[in-house]
């Protein structure tokens, strides 16, 4: 199944890119749990495959490339059942099923569910872009990635990638704007 | 840099505040956001929605994703993990079974084409070469004209009691059509071991035949050409003693002129001219006229049909008018011009030929 000579420990894998991985999983899809689940897939694809991935290339933008297939199927799957990708950073909480564990969760609790309340709002505007506009926009604005890194993860040009994120931008502004967000 | 208008100026702006432009592109973008005060509000906008879209939190993994993710790793292949199957099994299933239906239908077609094509060969008694044409004619009207030129040669030139012999027919037509000047050459071969004993065997028979003939009233020239005409197409005995029993029916041979055909010397249709003509008013060549030999009165009909094989027009001649067509179709309408095939109908004679009708 693997290539001997490119033989990587899943425990390996997991240690150093689960948190990468699920963190670009939550922020496309806004929903703890089911970015648990991406990432899960993500990383026993990248494991199972891993003698297609090209020594010496980025292996960090391969586990991008294979996290944005697999959200994209998510996607589908979810439009597919009518039960559009749900937004349940407020959900989760109230209903104290799963607290999702925040990295940076620090201030008092009046501050903290202010801020999940205007998460919400923004992972649902987020979420009604269409999946190749909003994977530019979670890449750049999020994960700080460059034009550069965008295109060889998505696998397309850079001016192709940067007029994306301006149509992007521009209808989440719109659509921020119309709903008192900015 | 030149001034560029705020429409122009919004992806800059975004860029410019995504920190990927230039320097010098930046430096413009700033001197436009200090004069432009709508392009700086949209510049504050992007800045606030990029601030908050920043400010969403990382999370971290919890403490039972390993051992889940251990988990789903060792229950490969991986099955529902949304709910939707992603094993490869499946997928190369789905392409097994599409391929093994269009094989299916491939089978089933080629078998369904070999069930009809034995039928098709038993209808054509005789296999007929395609002939060389060469006339200045458009290809449509070009490929009509050597196929009806075909059918012609088939029903006329080769008699179908003939067994268990192969006659190849080669026909060529060459020349200017609208001269009139190409002339039909049939060769008739005899290829295979003829079973029937031929006329060729026997001068006496030859000799019989004749006599025969002259008794039935043929004259003499007549009856000597006809059977030497079976002579060289190998006719069998039999099939002598059927064109002597009934002349007027059986010896009927294509001339050597195209669209010229003999019955005896019943019927003798000589030409259809002038061709082309000029139905246009002018009394010259305003009709063609189609001149034949008919001295017994035998019923004839002509029928006039565009290319596309359409029927154009009737003519049922009478006795004291020259057959002929003015161009115009049933409804006395003047026809359109161009190539038009007239088909001569004697008892169950068929003489065809081309018309060009030119305004």
């Amino acid at each position: 199944m693997v290539d001997t000579q490119n033989i990587v420990s899943f425990d390996e894998l997991a240690e150093k890119h689960g948190n990468q991985i699920l963190n670009l999983a939550y922020r496309l899809t806004g929903h703890y749990a089911d970015a648990e689940d991406i990432a899960q897939e993500v990383l026993v694809k990248a494991f199972k495959n891993y003698a297609q991935f090209k020594q010496g290339t980025n292996l960090s933008a391969w586990l991008y490339k294979i996290t944005i297939n697999v959200y994209r199927d998510y996607r589908r799957y979810n439009t597919r059942r009518k039960t559009a990708a749900h937004v349940s950073l407020d959900e989760v909480n109230s209903n104290g099923q799963v607290q999702v564990p925040l990295a940076n969760d620090t201030g008092n609790s009046e501050q903290i569910l202010e801020n999940e309340q205007q998460n919400k709002m923004l992972m649902q505007t987020l979420n009604k872009l269409e999946t190749k506009h909003k994977v530019v926009v979670v890449l750049r604005v999020m994960e700080h990635k460059s034009y550069e890194e965008i295109s060889e993860i998505l696998g397309c040009p850079v001016g192709t990638v940067k007029s994306r994120m301006f149509y992007a931008c521009e209808t989440l502004r719109k659509m921020m704007k119309k709903s008192g967000n900015i | 840099m030149k001034s560029l208008n705020c429409q122009k100026m919004k992806p800059l702006i975004l860029w410019y505040i995504d920190q990927s432009l230039d320097p010098v592109q930046a430096q413009a973008v700033e001197h436009h956001l200090r004069v432009c005060n709508d392009c700086k509000l949209y510049a504050d906008e992007f800045r606030t929605m990029y601030g908050k879209l920043g400010s969403i939190p990382s999370v971290t993994v919890s403490p039972v994703f390993h051992a889940k993710a251990l988990q789903k790793l060792k229950s490969l292949p991986t099955q529902k993990v949304y709910g939707y199957t992603s094993s490869p099994i499946w997928n190369y299933a789905r392409w097994a079974g599409a391929a093994a239906v269009m094989l299916l239908a491939i089978v089933l077609f080629v078998q369904n084409r070999d069930n009809v094509s034995p039928t098709k060969q038993t209808d054509k008694t005789m296999p007929a070469k395609s002939s060389p044409v060469n006339i200045n004619v458009p290809i449509k009207a070009k490929q009509k004209l050597v196929q009806k030129q075909e059918s012609m040669t088939q029903a006329v030139v080769v008699p179908t009691s003939i067994p268990k012999t192969e006659v190849k027919i080669q026909a060529e037509s060459k020349g200017n059509e609208i001269d009139n000047k190409e002339s039909v050459k049939e060769v008739v071969e005899q290829k295979t071991v003829v079973t029937e004993t031929t006329v060729n065997n026997t001068k006496e028979t030859e000799e019989k035949a004749v006599q025969k003939l002259i008794d039935k009233g043929i004259p003499q020239d007549t009856a000597q050409r006809t059977v030497d005409n079976a002579i060289v197409k190998g006719y069998s005995v039999n099939k002598l003693n059927e064109i002597v029993a009934n002349p007027q029916k059986t010896t009927v041979r294509l001339s050597q002129k195209k669209g010229e055909m003999n019955q005896g010397d019943v019927f003798k249709f000589e030409e259809a001219a002038p061709n082309p003509f000029t139905p246009n008013g002018d009394n010259v060549n305003d009709k063609i006229f189609f001149k034949y030999q008919n001295p017994h009165g035998v019923k004839v009909e002509i029928r006039i049909y565009d290319f596309t094989d359409t029927l154009v027009k009737t003519i049922v001649p009478t006795d004291d008018t020259k057959p002929s067509w003015d161009g115009t179709n049933d409804n006395d309408t003047l026809s359109e011009g161009g190539i038009y095939v007239y088909v001569l109908k004697v008892e169950e004679t068929v003489i065809k030929g081309t018309i060009i009708l030119a305004k």
